[in-house]
């Protein structure tokens, strides 16, 4: 955390008053609920129709796992933040939340039968609201967007950041919220797209992706641990099940058919499920990951169903070393919280994010 | 990266091996310090290390424990990993070593010519690497010895570093503290071989300040000191230790080997050297002392003590004395005294002088008590008050019954207190009194006539000079006193269960797990002004000792 600049930011709110939060805890991260589970759901909240591209495949399809050669998925990227809400900042007759985000995203690849890191890259974003909202005064917005400027201009790893007035749904903490994860995304995007690799190195991340600079990516796969129970599936028989029903049948160690939504609106996006534990009595989609992949066509053909038993085989054995007893241990790979680990190790300590409050305030009257 | 035998020394000691960690629930303390280990780094518990500290300061510290950690939560999640046969482990779980340090010394800074000791924790995140020879010469204080500097043994490090670990011979020998104690169980050349190479050092770099007494307690072990060992006894590293040492891997000079006299005037010892002196004791050598001899006769109604009183008093020197018509100049005429005579002289009535009369003839039984010595025959007290400066007599007690033992080794006690008192011109700044199997002598919860005299040179010797050279398999059998006074303690290899006891609380637990795997030749020295003991190693005696 650099102090001057927060110094800088707080400098900039001099002709208001920063009420300060007098809680360290909680994050707004530990209020949220899974919020990749959620971005699911909402992708599925209007149309959850899910046709097969493997109509023979009714249920599962087994994965032979057997000692790689040669592994394919060698990167693994994984993006987290970890946000405090400041305090409200007041000026005049307006008001706004200010939230304070640490952003860090992080590679590591694996060598062999090691995982190291290979790359990690954090910043800290002030969210504010556009002038546009009503929210904020001229003034101060142009001191914050000059400031901003200025901080990009430097490389900063401390940024300013606007939420438009049009990406203000309901509540603008929550809508700061939404922007900080949507920041998150750009961030692991740039990452992910700067990275050098060969043509035969896939690509990893954590969670969906649907985003369309994501599916840009060339051999780049989402790993989703959490996902939406909507969809229904037409896997080519009879009518529709839904998803639960469907996994059901999906067995540890198989993978189920490719899926695409009827009404697909990212390019060629498909998906579909690997078991990667089942232990008596889990609920069906426990122990199960999306992968998500751009297929770049329309129709599967002989090569992408071997690419694709290949990813599922190489899922499947990555579950191990397992995690256990994370809450999420059942639908975890190794390297993912390999990377998850080197993240939450390298940010700001819970303690030192709540007092960028009070150093705030000290610099608004100073 | 290169393996670590594939690395030159230099190059090992030039790069990190670590750096120091501190956590919410490990901190770094002003006492110890936690390092994580780059991979391939070899290191073990007792290697000194050095880091980095506050002030561009730096701090020694030694390792104590080395734990390997993952991240796995428990060890369910490795056997999970483990249990589903066909699933091969495609990746390696993270890991880690871990090293806990104690913290030896800061090296502070110059304050002018004052050198200030810096004792705040070790900052996390800095740099740790092996300790070259001069820093471990430093932890240890070899750069603040008042007097002289004594080895106590040459350390090994893991990275391949050979250090001499100094003792200050003020802390040793006197005035600051002094005494060594050595323990462990026997048959691994340690206890006595080590105190022995100690006497060697002193008696190579300092004789004109030292004379020593040696009991032996074992065969003819140390009968043979002036003798030099054959050459497949002294290997090509010993030559090499003691070259490291600044000592010659010659026998002891200038020693007198007093033995006791056996059957027929010839020595009672086990293979007796060529040169040597017989001792034998004359009621009229030793009428003063028998309550040494009587030292552990029941004596609840205090008749023995009257009868040992009544003739120490009675006697004089050269004429004996006379009960009723008897004249007593012998043991055989205090044995040939009535007991009606014997109760009435002494003040005793039956049974007790049967009792003791018997009791008298089962002490004296052995050969070395003599109604008369012979002119080849000495008498041991006068024999020791000869001791001169350089001078090591040692005085064989192995083959004597128990109780003889007691009273040669209180004889000789006797004979020191007495030299303190005559003062001669020639008596040495400091005696040094070796005991082997000192809990014999000095046993844990008994008070004797000869454990008051060795607790008394416990306690006192360090101001007079009188330095007891102590050793025993088990140190909490010895009177708590003697281990109390003692400043430097030496372990070999110990029990775990001996290792329990209170005696031993200047080991930590890692220190005493280390205590229980000790090899031949291997110890771990506590000395005074280091902050945790230090483990080394010391080279095979240079004389003789005879193969059994």
């Amino acid at each position: 955390m650099g102090y001057e600049e927060i110094t800088k930011i707080g400098s900039c709110l001099r002709n208001g008053e920063l009420v300060v939060s007098p809680f360290e805890d909680p994050l707004e991260e530990q209020r949220m609920w899974d919020p990749d589970l959620g971005d699911d759901d909402l992708n599925f909240a209007l149309d959850n129709l899910c046709v097969s591209l493997e109509p023979e495949l009714r249920e599962g399809r087994n994965i032979e796992v057997k000692r790689l050669e040669k592994s394919s998925l060698v990167y693994f990227l994984d993006g987290s933040l970890r946000t405090k809400y400041v305090g409200e900042y007041s000026e005049g007759r307006l008001s706004c939340p200010l939230i304070v985000s640490e952003i860090g995203v992080t590679v590591v690849k694996r060598e062999l039968r090691n995982v190291r890191p290979l790359t990690l890259k954090k910043r800290q974003y002030f969210i504010f609201p556009h002038k546009d909202s009503g929210l904020l005064s001229d003034t101060t917005y142009d001191r914050l967007h000059n400031l901003g400027e200025e901080l990009e201009r430097n490389s900063s790893r401390t940024r300013v950041e606007f939420l438009q007035k049009t990406d203000i749904k309901g509540d603008v903490k929550y809508s700061m919220l939404g922007k900080v994860r949507s920041i998150m995304h750009d961030f692991e995007h740039d990452v992910g797209s700067s990275l050098e690799r060969l043509s035969t190195e896939w690509l990893v991340m954590d969670g969906a992706i649907r985003k369309h600079e994501f599916m840009q990516l060339p051999n780049t796969i989402g790993l989703a641990k959490s996902f939406s129970r909507k969809p229904v599936l037409d896997v080519g028989r009879g009518k529709p099940i839904m998803l639960p029903l469907y996994l059901r049948g999906v067995k540890e160690g198989q993978r189920s058919a490719v899926f695409r939504k009827q009404q697909e609106t990212t390019e060629q996006l498909v998906f579909w499920y690997v078991r990667l534990r089942s232990l008596p009595q889990i609920e069906p989609l426990e122990g199960v990951v999306k992968i998500d992949y751009n297929l770049r066509k329309d129709n599967l053909e002989r090569e992408d169903i071997d690419r694709i038993d290949e990813i599922s085989a190489e899922i499947y054995s990555l579950r191990n070393p397992a995690i256990y007893p994370h809450r999420k241990w059942l639908s975890t790979i190794y390297p993912i919280k390999f990377a998850e680990e080197c993240l939450s190790s390298s940010f700001t300590s819970k303690e030192i994010l709540g007092r960028i409050g009070g150093w705030l305030r000290h610099a608004t009257r100073s | 990266m290169l393996r670590e035998a594939e690395r030159s020394l230099e190059e090992r000691l030039k790069s990190p091996i670590g750096r120091t960690t501190a956590t919410r629930f490990e901190s770094i303390t002003t006492d110890r310090f936690y390092f994580w280990l780059e991979d391939g780094i070899l290191i073990n518990p007792f290697d000194f290390v050095v880091v980095e500290s506050v002030e561009n300061t730096r701090t020694i510290g030694m390792v104590t424990s080395i734990r390997s950690i993952t991240d796995a939560e428990s060890h369910l999640a490795n056997i999970i990993g483990r249990k589903i046969p066909e699933a091969e482990q495609p990746v390696e779980r993270l890991g880690g070593l871990i090293c806990e340090a104690t913290v030896l010394r800061n090296l502070g800074y110059q304050i002018g010519r004052r050198s200030v000791e810096i004792r705040m924790p070790v900052p996390p995140d800095k740099e740790v690497y092996y300790a070259d020879e001069e820093m471990i010469r430093k932890a240890v204080g070899a750069d603040l010895i008042k007097g002289v500097a004594i080895p106590a043994g040459v350390t090994r490090q893991t990275s391949g570093i050979s250090a001499t670990i100094p003792l200050d011979s003020h802390y040793l020998l006197g005035p600051e503290g002094a005494h060594a104690n050595a323990s462990g169980i026997s048959g691994l050349a340690t206890k006595t071989s080590y105190l022995m190479f100690l006497l060697l050092f002193l008696h190579q770099k300092i004789p004109k300040e030292v004379a020593s007494i040696i009991f032996n307690v074992k065969y003819s072990d140390l009968l043979h000191i002036r003798e030099p060992a054959s050459s497949d006894e002294i290997t090509d590293e010993d030559k090499e230790l003691y070259e490291t040492l600044d000592l010659k891997p010659v026998p002891f000079e200038n020693v007198r080997c007093l033995l006791p006299r056996a059957r027929e005037g010839k020595p009672a010892s086990y293979e007796p050297p060529t040169e040597h002196t017989l001792y034998a004791f004359e009621l009229n050598d030793v009428y003063d002392e028998l309550d040494l001899l009587f030292s552990e006769v029941p004596d609840p109604w205090g008749t023995v003590a009257r009868f040992t009183t009544g003739l120490s008093r009675s006697w004089r020197k050269g004429a004996g004395m006379s009960i009723g018509l008897n004249v007593v100049r012998n043991w055989s005429d205090l044995l040939g005294i009535a007991d009606e005579n014997f109760g009435e002289y002494f003040g005793i009535s039956a049974p007790a002088p049967q009792r003791i009369k018997a009791e008298l003839h089962r002490l004296t039984r052995n050969h070395v008590y003599v109604n008369e010595r012979t002119p080849e025959e000495t008498y041991l007290r006068e024999e020791i008050k000869k001791i001169k400066a350089g001078e090591i007599i040692v005085v064989d007690i192995f083959p004597l019954p128990r109780e003889t033992q007691t009273f040669v080794v209180g004889d000789v006690m006797r004979a020191i207190e007495e030299l303190y008192e005559e003062a001669p011109k020639t008596l040495p700044r400091k005696i040094l009194l070796l005991i082997d199997e000192l809990n014999e002598f000095a046993p844990r919860g008994e008070i004797t006539s000869l454990s008051r005299m060795i607790v008394d040179i416990a306690r006192k010797g360090r101001s007079r000079g009188t330095i007891l050279f102590s050793a025993q398999q088990f140190k909490s059998q010895v009177h708590d006193q003697i281990h109390g006074n003692c400043s430097t303690h030496i372990v070999g290899r110990t029990g775990g269960s001996e290792l329990q006891h209170a005696t031993y609380a200047y080991l930590d637990q890692s220190a005493k797990q280390d205590a229980m795997a000790l090899g031949l030749g291997e110890l771990i020295v506590s000395f005074p002004v280091w902050r945790r003991p230090v483990k080394g190693i010391f080279p095979r005696p240079p004389y003789r000792i005879p193969k059994r």
